[in-house]
């Protein structure tokens, strides 16, 4: 029975192989003389004696050989010879074994390092105990974009709702500055109510949550992270019961919430959300998160239909309906196909490294068909034979995918240190069980393939041509293949890749719609006690007297990054109160525009004049008026504008009247299409709600960041307690909206690069061999009369068909995948003509010049020499 | 060649070699000697097959081996049974008393 002990046994016996066969021979030695001496006793001459023994004995070498199977290595030594000779020949092949080894090294470590990304950031559950059960709730409308919900609808399906053992929302990030023990800063806070953690089921690691009564007062007692606390308050044990100073109350810290590294990672104040606050009471306010446990047993479907009900015995809203969504959908759903894709993009540059190392593979198979040949005629199995070479592709393949894990491993590494790609879990991403699991699935997949190339070409081995010409034919028909899938699988890459350079390039100049050079912005937060708007006035009035600032403004939003939901009413038309009409707002100072340098289309800006004391006025863009009034002047007209969030303090706000229609520019990431934007003058703000934080604007005529810190303490002089946050350019601003993009870009373009390299190599590789195989029809060829430049032109025809149709196949297979990456593209189409032709273009262009080396080479090999050769 | 011996059935051998070593340890020729002798010369058996076998009954753990020296002072490899090996060779006795009989009975009949 093969034992443990017995596979020990056979494993002491592989460093004992000399031992062992010494043994064997003496005791067997022992045996005849033993018997001879007996035969010479019973009267024998010694010799006949000698001879008799040995005749008795039997066939000792086979016998010898018998013995040895039994004790010796067995099958285990067998495996090793392979291994040790492969390793032999790999190493008299340094050339041969470094680019295999390195080129699947590339395909397996990338391959490796990006599953890990998926594994983690995609695969893994959440952490919370049956996070299956968790769902964010949306609410839809026909014919348009989810939202989330309000107050009012919250109370309904709290109270109401059967499907959901819990449901909270939440509302974040919003910021509390804190004053006192340190410099003044704002701190990450997200509001919720009662019910939150319950539903998540986590604990405080110290201390309690809110009682039920704290969440109808406000202020008082605060909760905060472990983060906060760590990292802000330096771990300090006796925190519970410690004071700090917030948004200029001294409150208490209650407890202290564990780091939840799935959602919401980079909360500082767990404050709560009170059921109290007008904003609360509006039904069409919707910004809230609902969040809820569903209760076992009952489907999303069936949570969706309850839901629906509820929300629709609301008299403003007949036609919503509540869409369930997974809350680990929610958290990662944004990268999920950007992480596909990259996916895709790199099991196509492992088949692409598959292929040259297959090509590799058969190049030397067929170089070594002397040596076959010779093992087959001397009796060894075709199978004995075929496991040699099966071993040697393993060898090759393990060095490969231990290289490969190094470099995944780097890559990992890389990743989270510098949080490439700003990935949720991007900090929990590591090589795992399951990722070494995937790269043992590769490298099995791997050797099998690449069992192909030998057994192949072992399968049609003729000995006695093998013998006499060295060389066996690997049939051209194989690296014809090889070529047209390596160009194939190149061209879905290059096509990707040059979908996203297109579209970056394309985004990049999309006209902002204001002038983001030589502007400065910076983020204000500050808190009730400050005096409205005389508290940005004076700032504004002490930054632009700075010297080298041309205009300084204040806005609630940033211009190409963002800008608040808003409902909108109109004087002149119905408002129907069930489909509210959704645009952007912003509330800003009369320079905002010349500060950013946007165009007026039509009346005029604001000036100093449109104060608080002043008729309500409010500017609109272009867009907005062409939508609203096609045709009509909208100067004189009349709308209402109300934001959507914790600010709101009415169904509808107050009436202003258009005075102004300001250029499109773009209020959101440059990507996003313009929305209709209402621009009102914050003196003019009655609800006090901007001032809890605004973004100061200033142009400088020089760098604007040599302005910063002169900004900086021009701010300070007024409010030495004012946090000035986020300060950058303009430019810098737009530039940041594009990185998603940029990292999509940089991830498939350096795997294009990769495989265009790959290929080229590939396909040199391969023409130059098979060439070498035609030297003697070459030969023959300029013999009777060809000349160089003939021959030139027949290689490089019969190299071109091949690629061409590599090209036209992957131009084909790119149109089936490539569909996959609308959602990442701008301004162009899946299916974009250009980046297909000048994607083709790259690639033939590339493999033609692989394809010229080898094929010039040829052509000019001497004629005699070439029928020399065989 | 004399008369014709008959060759020793299919797996056999083990037991007879188990049956062997039951008189104490041996050496390989004693052991084929030892065979020779109880079965007063009339089976035959090629003394080389002895050695491939003796690695089978130890590699299942049977017998054991060591070097020692022999009657005439000469490096020997020695074997001997273990007490797995005795419970085998009760069983295979066992057996092959079974066996026999039942083949007995049948070539008898008539």
């Amino acid at each position: 029975m093969p034992s443990l002990n017995h596979l020990f046994r056979r494993l002491r016996a592989l460093w004992r192989t000399e031992h062992i066969h010494g043994e064997i021979a003496e005791e067997m030695q022992f045996h005849i003389e033993q018997r001879t001496a007996e035969n010479v006793r019973q009267g024998m001459p010694r010799e006949e004696a000698a001879r008799e023994a040995r005749q008795r004995f039997g066939n000792l070498t086979r016998i010898r050989e018998q013995g040895y199977e039994v004790r010796g290595g067995g099958f285990i030594e067998s495996v090793v010879q392979d291994v040790v000779y492969g390793m032999r020949v790999l190493g008299r092949n340094k050339a041969f074994a470094i680019t295999a080894v390195l080129t699947l090294a590339l395909g397996i470590g990338v391959n490796t390092a990006i599953f890990s990304v998926m594994e983690t950031v995609l695969l893994h559950p959440l952490r919370f105990a049956e996070g299956d059960r968790l769902f964010v709730v949306h609410e839809t409308l026909p014919g348009q974009e989810m939202t989330a919900v309000s107050g009012p609808d919250f109370d309904d399906l709290h109270s109401q709702a059967h499907s959901f053992e819990k449901l909270a929302v939440i509302f974040g990030y919003f910021t509390f500055t804190w004053t006192g023990d340190v410099e003044p800063q704002n701190l990450r806070c997200v509001g919720m109510t009662e019910d939150l953690f319950p539903a998540l089921g986590v604990q405080p690691i110290m201390g309690r949550l809110y009682g039920p009564d704290e969440y109808h007062v406000d202020g008082g007692p605060i909760l905060i992270s472990e983060k906060f606390w760590k990292e802000k308050l330096g771990g300090d044990p006796h925190v519970l019961g410690r004071t700090i100073r917030i948004q200029g109350g001294d409150v208490p810290i209650i407890g202290v919430m564990p780091q939840i590294p799935d959602f919401f990672p980079d909360t500082e104040i767990w404050a709560k959300i009170e059921p109290e606050l007008g904003f609360m009471h509006w039904r069409q306010n919707k910004f809230l998160t609902l969040v809820g446990r569903l209760r076992p047993g009952v489907s999303p479907a069936q949570a969706e239909q309850e839901l629906t009900t509820i929300l629709r015995r609301a008299p403003e809203q007949p036609q919503i309906s509540a869409e369930l969504v997974p809350l680990k959908d929610e958290l990662v759903g944004k990268v999920s196909k950007q992480l596909a894709i990259v996916m895709g993009a790199v099991l196509l540059v492992l088949v692409i490294t598959c292929v040259n190392v297959m090509y590799l593979l058969l190049t030397r198979t067929s170089g070594r068909a002397t040596e076959m040949a010779m093992r087959l005629s001397l009796g060894a199995g075709r199978l004995r034979i075929l496991r040699q070479f099966v071993t040697e592709n393993l060898l090759l393949v393990g060095i490969g995918s231990g290289l490969g894990l190094v470099l995944a491993f780097n890559i990992v590494h890389f990743v989270r240190k510098f949080n490439v790609g700003n990935l949720p879990r991007g900090q929990q991403i590591g090589i795992n069980g399951p990722v070494l699991g995937f790269m043992l699935a590769v490298t099995f997949l791997l050797s099998l393939a690449l069992a192909w190339a030998p057994f192949n070409i072992l399968g049609k081995l003729n000995i006695s041509s093998a013998l006499k010409s060295g060389k066996a034919a690997a049939g051209p028909r194989h690296f014809r293949t090889l070529v047209i899938s390596e160009v194939g699988c190149a061209v879905v890459l290059i096509v990707g890749a040059g979908l996203l350079v297109r579209s970056f390039w394309l985004v990049q100049h999309v006209d902002p719609g204001f002038a983001p050079d030589h502007a400065l912005i910076s983020y204000l937060r500050t808190y009730e006690d400050v005096q409205r708007w005389t508290y940005y006035n004076s700032i504004l009035e002490r930054v632009s007297q700075l010297p080298g600032v041309q205009t300084a403004a204040v806005s609630d939003c940033v211009p190409g990054l963002t800008a608040t939901n808003a409902t909108l009413d109109f004087k002149d038309r119905p408002n129907d109160p069930a489909n509210p009409v959704s645009i952007d707002g912003c509330w800003i100072s009369p320079d905002f525009f010349t500060a950013i340098r946007a165009p007026l289309v039509q009346g005029r800006f604001f000036s100093a004049h449109d104060d608080d004391q002043a008729a309500p006025v409010v500017i609109v863009n272009k867009t907005l008026a062409q939508k609203f009034w096609p045709g009509e002047n909208p100067v004189g007209k009349r709308i209402a504008v109300s934001y959507i969030g914790a600010g709101r303090r009415a169904t509808i706000g107050r009436f202003r009247e258009v005075v102004g229609v300001v250029g499109d520019l773009k209020q959101r990431a440059l990507d996003l299409p313009t929305n209709p934007v209402a621009y009102m003058e914050y003196h003019q703000d009655e609800t006090n709600h901007v001032f809890a934080g605004m973004n100061l604007i200033v142009r400088t005529s020089g760098d604007p960041r040599w302005a910063a810190d002169s900004v900086r303490a021009a701010i300070h002089a007024v409010n030495p307690d004012q946090p000035v946050t986020n300060v950058r350019t303009m430019e810098d601003v737009l530039s940041a909206t594009l990185n998603p993009r940029r990292f999509s870009l940089g991830l498939l373009g350096s795997f294009a690069a990769l495989a265009l390299i790959l290929s080229a190599i590939g396909v040199y590789g391969t023409i130059a061999y098979s060439l070498s195989r035609r030297t003697r029809e070459l030969g023959v060829r300029s013999a009777i009369g060809a000349t160089r430049g003939n021959l030139l032109a027949m290689i490089m025809k019969e190299g071109l068909w091949l690629i061409g149709i590599g090209v036209v196949g992957g131009i084909a297979l790119s149109l089936l995948l490539t569909r996959a990456m609308s959602g990442l593209l701008f301004g162009i189409s899946a299916a974009d003509p250009v980046t297909m032709v000048t994607s083709s273009a790259v690639l033939i262009s590339v493999a033609a010049a692989a394809c010229l080396i080898p094929a010039w080479r040829a052509s000019r090999a001497d004629p005699v020499e070439a029928l020399r050769a065989e | 060649m004399a008369k014709q011996k008959p060759e020793l059935p299919q797996g056999t051998l083990d037991m007879l070699v188990l049956k062997a070593l039951s008189l104490g340890p041996m050496h390989g020729y004693g052991i084929g000697a030892r065979i020779q002798q109880m079965a007063s010369d009339m089976l035959q058996v090629e003394e080389g097959t002895l050695y491939p076998a003796l690695y089978r009954i130890e590699e299942r753990g049977w017998i054991q081996s060591e070097w020692g020296v022999s009657e005439n002072n000469r490096r020997a490899r020695f074997y001997k049974l273990t007490r797995a090996g005795r419970r085998q060779l009760a069983v295979q006795e066992s057996q092959w008393q079974h066996l026999s009989l039942a083949i007995d009975k049948i070539m008898q009949a008539t």
